[in-house]
């Protein structure tokens, strides 16, 4: 296994008037490719500032992010934009799902920023949602347009997948089965997946854990027998 | 805490507000500007015409005695007369100036209106009332001396007063080549200052009840021959000069400032539900925390409509002002006005009170249907409408089209309140355009259509009326000259009555008449043609039969009309001179035109007016009128700015989230903003298609509504058209940079955060 994933000393500040706020203070740490890493932290912490520089959102202010042997701090505006397109996945604590289109168009939309065909139905049959295909978000669920959230990721084929605070939203048997699809794809697909939470119960699960607080990191834990998202005492 | 909120929302939809604001400014600015100066025009004549008396007509007569002044007193209707003798004569001054005097038995009818010196007193002997124009225009000051010359009488007076009088509102006389108040004017005299005691009489004016038309009819019945001609007001030319203008001004003062007026109305309301629309899941989070209906309500109508207000009454003080500005001094030069007082802003209050009730009515109702709902339901976004794919995405080649085409073919077919909207504005912006431009190619074709295609003569020599024929042929011969007369005819049909004119003249290159379309025709030697306008207003055909008399002749002729022609400012009968005396009519020659520049003296040659005087003097007298179309044309341009940016900004607020969800998934900057950039050229092309067909038809309507004297047919140049798609495009193009650059700097970070 290589790492797929490379944090050098990344800072990243946020400036309001004179006074600087260090969201991101110092972190070094690395993802080994397919690995299930939980990223955890209170409120504040800085989680979802590392997660939107790793995935092209937000640029650093010093330091080096390595991805697939990419510096991305370095990456331009359009080579940011076919980072995202190409290599990661997005799954949003509030969806982030385009209204007007329907579950399977919101898959489908992916077509366009990829160089293959995407078989929509079969990628919705895949998060158990295939009878919902025309329903528009609005009329789904949560944890139903958090499912079709995650179908749209994967329709990528990405090879990161990033993922915040996925199931906040969501009531804890409805968590279990998106949390199962996403062990499932690092399992079995080879697919990286990275998982920002408050949840203390997903250390069991993971195979990596970073704890970060205050802007830096505060311990990183390997987790030499994971157990399964269907085996947790909630 | 929600008006902090208020406020809050105010700066984040700054701009939309800001235009909402502008809109109501520019739409009540023109419509209450461009209305008020037609009514100041119009109350002020009349206010004038009343504080003055002037005469309801005028009749003539070369022997004006007792006797007649009786038998006019003796008829019903009469109800005041008074009694001149007026004559043009030559004011003992460098030039010699000509000055219509006017010696009075009373000052009673069409007053003279005094502005410096003592008043008209009619035992004064060796007083003058001088026009004050032309006082100022000679430096000539109360108590100074002034001799005048007519008939082989010297009179020499002192100047008592200075002033105005309703009779020469407007003063051109026929023979002068343009206005110069230096060059021409009236003065006002006792009867005593005669210097014979038999005054030769040869004007009554009268004041009557009931209509001219029946009181001219009256005096033909029992006067007889005792009387020469009658003038009833509307005829006089002061009066219908002054009456032409007007007629102009309320031609541009109703319909296109109506246009402006609605689309900032309907803009305003639209813009105002969008707003409202676009911050559902925030009502609903107010409604949820427990906030009572009313005060959601309340918060959201202070919103746009305080702004509406405020926009609406800056332009109802603003507008009137300003259009008095620019047109104030244009009027005062080309009429004799005391004064002119603007007619204040309150005719138009009225629009403002419209303005600011109709955006509380639509967002009370737009606010209404969404507090209605139950709180859960509007935390959600709305649901859109279920549609089932149409035809064209069932097809294989669906897959095949691209991104950009499926994705707007979808966001306009689901969000069709807006296509329609942006689709609607657009057209009324092109509407507006198309028309505003449409006035300025209007005045400018008329003045082309009378200068380069119907007249081609270098001068014109007005004659006296007292030449012989064998004179008038010596000049003619000299200048190499073509003979016209022109009259004034009354022209009736079985519909109505009206004034004309009558151009006698025989086939020649330097008038050559045309069709309403401008084309060159032939009348031919036998023929006789009306135009347009005239066959209009009268209801006839060509084929029809018509009949005329020449003004001050009892004769009514039938003719058949064998032509139609057009022109744009003088409506009536042409006809060669074989034609004319076939008719059985005879008259002196009144002018000779000439293909040369004749300058110097020619025995019974009144005056020579060449064509850049007469240039001039059209371009002088609408002017007032063009400061107006320079105005609605400029504020044209600047509403259409607002609404279409304001229509872009609302799609791009309303597509905000959606893009930046695109981008975050890696869609680039340049597609997303090719859609945007798609969707506005698809809208721009449905907007002006629908706007051009509807320019055409406002601006028909505005032509139609004009003066009795102007025609001109609606035409939309390309010049027209293509300033009105280069406007557009350019407001399209520089929104759409600055939307690319806002989607370039959108936050991603911040896109997912918010919730809507
Ligand atoms: N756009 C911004 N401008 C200024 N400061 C910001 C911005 N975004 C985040 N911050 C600050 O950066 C710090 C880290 O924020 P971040 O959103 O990463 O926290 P988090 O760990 O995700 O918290 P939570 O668990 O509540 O989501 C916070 O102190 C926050 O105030
Ligand atoms: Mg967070």
């Amino acid at each position: 296994m290589y790492n797929i994933v490379e944090f050098k000393n990344v800072v990243k500040e946020y400036k309001s008037g004179n006074h600087v706020l260090k969201a991101m203070n110092n972190v070094n740490f690395t993802i080994e490719h397919g690995e299930f890493v939980v990223i955890l932290g209170p409120s504040g912490a800085g989680k979802s500032t590392l997660l939107n520089l790793l995935g092209g959102l937000d640029s650093v202010s010093s330091g080096e992010i390595i991805v697939d042997g990419n510096h991305i701090e370095s990456f331009n505006d359009n080579e940011l934009t076919t980072y995202r397109a190409k290599n990661v996945g997005f799954i949003f604590q509030f969806y982030n799902l385009i209204p007007n289109l329907t579950a399977l168009e919101n898959i489908q939309l992916m077509e366009d920023v990829v160089d293959f065909k995407i078989d929509g139905l079969k990628i919705l049959d895949s998060v158990g949602l295939k009878d919902y295909a025309n329903q528009f978000p609005a009329q789904l669920s949560g944890g139903q347009q958090q499912r079709i959230s995650i179908a749209r990721a994967i329709a990528k084929k990405p090879s990161i997948l990033l993922c915040d605070e996925p199931t906040g939203a969501l009531d804890s048997n409805t968590g279990v089965s998106i949390l199962k699809l996403l062990q499932d794809l690092s399992n079995y697909k080879n697919t990286t997946v990275i998982i920002v939470t408050h949840n203390e119960l997903l250390t069991e699960v993971a195979d990596k854990v970073i704890r970060i607080k205050n802007g830096q990191v505060e311990s990183i834990v390997l987790n030499e027998t994971p157990k399964k998202v269907t085996d947790l005492e909630w | 805490m929600l008006y902090k909120k208020m406020l809050r929302d105010l700066s984040n939809y700054k701009i939309q507000f800001i235009s909402v604001f502008l809109m109501a400014f520019v739409g009540v600015f023109i419509f209450a500007g461009i209305g008020e100066e037609a009514i100041t025009l119009e109350s002020n004549i009349n206010n004038y015409y009343s504080d003055t008396n002037l005469a309801d007509g005028w009749i003539f007569s070369t022997n004006a005695d007792n006797a007649l002044v009786e038998h006019v007193n003796n008829l019903k209707p009469t109800t005041a007369i008074e009694r001149q003798f007026v004559i043009t004569s030559d004011a003992k001054l460098p030039t010699e100036p000509d000055i219509k005097l006017h010696f009075i038995e009373n000052n009673t009818i069409s007053k003279f209106y005094l502005i410096e010196g003592e008043k008209i007193n009619l035992d004064d002997e060796n007083g003058v009332w001088l026009d004050k124009s032309f006082a100022d225009a000679r430096n000539l000051k109360v108590g100074d001396k002034i001799g005048f010359k007519f008939n082989g009488i010297e009179i020499e007076k002192e100047i008592r007063g200075l002033g105005y009088s309703p009779e020469y509102v407007y003063d051109l006389p026929y023979y002068m080549p343009k206005l110069n108040y230096s060059e021409y004017g009236f003065a006002y005299m006792s009867y005593k200052a005669f210097p014979d005691d038999n005054i030769p009489y040869n004007v009554l004016n009268v004041k009557f009840n009931g209509n001219a038309e029946d009181y001219s009819n009256l005096l033909a019945d029992n006067l007889k021959d005792s009387y020469d001609s009658f003038l009833p007001r509307e005829e006089h030319s002061s009066v219908s000069q002054f009456n032409h203008i007007i007629n102009l001004f309320q031609m541009i003062s109703t319909i296109l400032p109506t246009v402006f007026i609605f689309i900032s109305l309907l803009m305003l309301v639209t813009t105002m539900k969008r707003i409202i629309t676009h911050q559902r899941t925030q009502i609903g989070i107010l409604k949820a925390n427990g906030f009572k209906n009313h005060s959601i309500i309340i918060h959201y109508l202070s919103h746009g409509s305080l702004l509406i207000l405020a926009g609406s009454i800056i332009g109802l003080i603003s507008g009137p002002f300003f259009i008095n500005l620019i047109a104030y001094k244009p009027l005062t030069n080309i009429f004799k006005l005391p004064y002119l007082m603007p007619s204040g802003f309150m005719n138009f209050a009225y629009i403002v009170v419209i303005m600011f009730l109709l955006a509380l009515i639509v967002s009370y109702y737009s606010i209404k249907s969404i507090v209605s709902e139950h709180p859960s339901t509007i935390i959600r976004p709305k649901v859109p409408k279920a549609s089932t794919s149409t035809f064209i995405e069932k097809f294989k080649i669906w897959e095949k089209l691209s991104f950009n085409f499926r994705w707007n073919y979808r966001d306009i077919k689901r969000n069709r309140f807006r296509a329609i909207t942006t689709i609607f504005g657009v057209m009324c912006c092109a509407v507006l355009l198309i028309s505003a431009f449409g006035l300025y190619d209007g005045l400018n074709d008329a003045e082309n259509w009378q200068f380069n295609k119907i007249n081609h003569y270098e001068s014109k020599l007005i004659l006296n009326n007292n030449v012989s024929e064998t004179q008038i042929h010596d000049v003619s011969r000299q200048v190499n000259g073509v003979e016209i007369i022109e009259l004034v005819t009354e022209m009736e049909s079985d519909h109505t009555k009206k004034y004309a004119s009558l151009l006698v003249v025989n086939d020649t290159d330097l008038i050559t008449p045309t069709d309403k379309y401008q084309n060159k025709i032939e009348i031919k030697d036998n023929e006789v043609s009306v135009s347009q306008k005239i066959a209009d207003l009268l209801g006839i055909q060509a084929g029809e039969t018509v009949s005329f008399r020449v003004h001050n002749t009892n004769k009514w002729i039938n003719v058949k009309i064998d032509k139609i022609h057009g022109n744009p400012t003088s409506q009536g009968l042409i006809m060669s001179k074989n034609k004319f005396n076939e008719l059985g009519l005879d008259h002196y020659i009144t002018s000779i035109i000439s293909a040369k520049n004749v300058t110097g003296d020619y025995e019974g040659v009144k005056s020579i007016i060449d064509r850049q005087d007469m240039i001039d003097s059209w371009r002088e007298l609408y002017k007032p009128l063009w400061m107006e179309v320079y105005a609605l044309m400029f504020f044209a341009i600047v509403l259409a700015l607002i609404v279409l940016y304001n229509l872009y900004l609302l799609s791009f607020v309303e597509m905000e989230q959606d893009i930046g969800t695109l981008k975050v998934l890696g869609f680039k900057t340049f597609a997303l903003s090719k859609i945007l950039l798609t969707q506005s050229i698809i809208f721009i092309i449905l907007g002006s298609l629908l706007g051009i067909p509807l320019g055409y038809y406002v601006l028909n309507i505005i032509w139609k509504s004009s003066s009795e004297k102007f025609f001109i047919l609606p035409n939309i140049s390309i010049m027209n058209l293509s300033c009105t798609f280069i406007i557009i495009l350019t407001v399209l193009f520089s929104i759409n940079l600055y939307f690319a650059y806002k989607i370039r700097k959108l936050n991603m970070a911040d896109t997912l955060k918010i919730l809507e």
